[in-house]
Formats: C-alpha cells, structure tokens, sequence
C-alpha cells in the first residue's frame, strides 16, 4: 500500500516537472531536429520515458539535466533510422566552398534564412552541443554530462559550432545587403528613366 | 584557433574564474581586435537565444505521453498476469506428457490426438519501418507457421503493425508483398494495420496503399491488449 501511494506520488511529481521543463524541452528538440513535429515527437517520447523510469529520478534540481540526458539517448536511437538526421562531419564552411558545385553553394546560401537553418546546417554533434550551450545556458560540465562526452570535446565542438553559424550568418547577411543594394540601384536607374 | 579564442569562449560562457575574468577583461581592454570578437561572439549567443525563445510553443503532448505510458501499463500488467497462466500451463503440459507417455506405450493415437488439441497462437507487433524490423517480423511469422506444418500442430499467427511500422503493409513494396502474400493464404495468419496510424499517416498527407488482406480496422493496442488477455503469446519486433 504503501509503495503504491509513493509510485502515485512520484508519478504526480513527475508530470509536474514534465510540464514545467516542456519549453525548454521543445526548444532544444525544435533545434536539434529542425521540424517542429518531429521535435513533438522526440517530446512525447521522452516524456514517456520519463513517466516510465520516474523512479530513477535521484535529484529534482537535476530533473532538467536527467530529462535531457534521456531526450538525448532517444534522439540517438531515432538519428539511427532516419536517413534525413545522418549527417556526416563537415569540415567547415570554407571547404564546402572548394567541394561543392556553384549550384549546391547557391542553394545552400539561399536556404540559409536564419539562426535556425544555420544550425540545421550543423552535424549533430555540434548541433547538440550548442542547443544545450547557447540556447539553454548549460554549463562545460553539464553539457558533457548529458551528452556522457568529455568536456574537451564539448568545447572544442562547441567552437566549431560557433564558427560555423557565425560565417553561415555572415554570408547570409551579406547576400540579404547585397540584394538590397540590387533593388535600390534598380529603383534609382528606373527612377532616371 | 587564436591563441585567445578558447580563452574568449570560456568568458562568453562564463567558465572563468572571478581572478581569471578580471585578468582577460584587462586584456580586452588593451586589445581592440579582442574586444571587437568578445562583442560579436557574445551577439551571436544572444541572439541565438532569443531566436529560440521566440520560437511558438504547440501544446504540451504530456496528455498524450501520459496516455501512452498508461497503455504501456496495461500490456505490462498483462504480462504480470502471465507467470500464473504459465505455471498452470506448464503443470497441464507435464501432466499431459506423462499420460501421454503412458498411453504411447499402448497406444500411438491418443498422443496424436493430444497434441493437435491445443492451438498456438502468437502476435508479432511491429511499430518501425526500419527494413531490418520488418524483414525479422515476416520471417518471424513464416518460420513459426511453417515450424508448426512440419509438426503437424495447429498454429494462429497475426502480425499487428501500428506508428511507422504499417509500411510493411504497403502494397507498393513489391518484395514485402511477395512473401505477405504466401503468408495470407494461409487463413490462420492475420494482418493488422492500426486504424489510428492510417489515419495519423493519412492526416499527414501521407496515404499508405495497404495490400488487401490487411484488416484495417483495429486499433492496434486495442487488439494487443485483447490477445494477450485470450492468452496469446506477444513478440515484439
């Protein structure tokens, strides 16, 4: 009897910290799978787990990081199935440059709208650690511990995640001007006219 | 990297020490390039911060994950439920092969008779469309049908596909629907596509041809729970 009223009890916990972490939960699914109902799902699925192991929760100020770190596992196992989520480590953005065809670049360039395509331009790897890092102000260590990496290598991907968003974002700002520089000459030469 | 880069990481993100912050911050002082990447780096992070707070949050699917999660239970309990049946079965078996074994000795029809009486009933649950799933979950069904021929035993077998895993059901795979068909002429083998995945899948513009022996009428977990309560043996893929 007892028990039941306890696993009743962590299990009313649990949906309280489900609900409470579900932003932070999203955000971090949306940045790492890129749609939103995949990040949904990735949501769902982690919720269910957690509502599963509720017991195996040790600290509730650690809830986040332990939800995460389960979120985390699950979008391993998908990243496993669906073709669409595996990447292959790109270098960096110059040595696309010398790979790929104008046409590939110009797509490339084209999609590249926002923060959000930036980091959807990422490999998984790095995309996982700067949703975790600048979206969700994790610290080296706890990031490494979600991601059970070491913190070397969560900041050295960390640094080249950043690189990579901020020539991605350069480039993009740079065509956003350049088009706009287009449309004022065109306007200024059939104002002439 | 420059030589300051991983420094300039750490203050951004705030892994520095107080001594250490007050050291780099007189650095960035006296260093323009430096205060010139610290100010971008830091925008960057901001602004991919607030990117992401901005995004629309859609409903918490915590009903349905609770939803879910229940339904788990339910087939877990089932299974709880199992030991008993089996332990019951078992001692019916033993008590069955005893007197089998005495009556072979005189004679060979009873134990026949005896083994033909009970039917074998399994459910194979299916729910990825990875290949190697589905291509398991056929070979899973033929191996247990054709075992049981050869053994002259009575034998009913249905595959329950629910989420991803009705692809296996789709006619226009020519290579499934080869070995499905074999399968569905036998007529203690059943096929069941979930009726909420199909019209999940079919909300989602995607509409799935099923192959026409497919019950499409169940949902699956309905059907799972219904099973393994007539005592059906569950395997999941």
């Amino acid at each position: 009897m007892l028990s039941w009223i306890q696993k009743n009890r962590q299990k009313k916990q649990m949906e309280t910290l489900l609900e409470i972490h579900y932003p932070q939960l999203y955000r971090i699914a949306y940045a790492w799978t890129q749609e939103e109902q995949c990040a949904l799902d990735l949501v769902q699925e982690t919720m269910v787990k957690a509502l599963e192991k509720s017991d195996q929760l040790n600290a509730i100020n650690q809830s986040d990081r332990w939800l995460t770190k389960i979120m985390h596992n699950l979008f391993y196992d998908l990243c496993r199935h669906h073709k669409k989520w595996q990447q292959e480590d790109i270098a960096s953005f110059d040595d696309i440059a010398h790979e790929k065809s104008v046409e590939t670049l110009y797509i490339q360039h084209q999609t590249i709208g926002n923060i959000h395509d930036a980091i959807g331009a990422l490999p998984i790897s790095q995309k996982e650690v700067i949703a975790l890092i600048d979206i969700e102000g994790y610290s080296y260590q706890e990031a490494a511990e979600i991601l059970e990496i070491p913190i070397g290598t969560i900041m050295s991907r960390l640094h080249r995640a950043r690189e990579k968003v901020r020539r991605l974002m350069h480039h993009c700002e740079k065509q956003t001007s350049k088009s706009q520089t287009d449309n004022n000459v065109i306007q200024f030469k059939e104002g002439l006219k | 990297m420059k030589p300051f880069d991983k420094k300039l990481h750490f203050y951004i993100d705030d892994q520095l020490s107080e001594e250490e912050k007050a050291d780099f911050e007189e650095q960035i002082l006296q260093d323009a390039d430096l205060r010139k990447a610290a100010c971008e780096l830091r925008k960057q992070k901001s602004d991919i911060q607030q990117h992401y707070q901005a995004i629309p949050l859609p409903n918490s699917p915590l009903a349905k994950a609770k939803k879910v999660h229940q339904q788990q239970q339910n087939i877990a309990v089932s299974w709880l439920k199992k030991p008993k049946t089996y332990g019951i079965a078992a001692s019916l078996a033993l008590f069955f092969t005893f007197t089998t074994f005495l009556f072979n000795t005189s004679n060979t029809k009873t134990h026949t008779l005896t083994a033909s009486a009970s039917t074998h009933k399994f459910l194979i649950h299916i729910d990825s469309n990875d290949p190697q799933k589905e291509k398991m979950a056929v070979i899973k069904a033929e191996s247990l049908v054709r075992t049981a021929y050869e053994q002259g035993q009575p034998i009913q077998v249905e595959i329950v596909a629910n989420y991803k895993g009705i692809e296996l059901f789709n006619a226009e795979n020519l290579d499934k629907l080869k070995i499905l068909k074999t399968l569905s002429q036998y007529d203690n083998v059943k096929l069941l596509a979930c009726k909420r995945a199909i019209e999940r899948a079919k909300s989602e513009g995607h509409h799935i041809h099923l192959m026409a022996p497919v019950i499409q009428d169940k949902a699956a977990i309905d059907e799972i729970v219904s099973k393994m309560q007539q005592g059906w043996q569950y395997i999941k893929i």
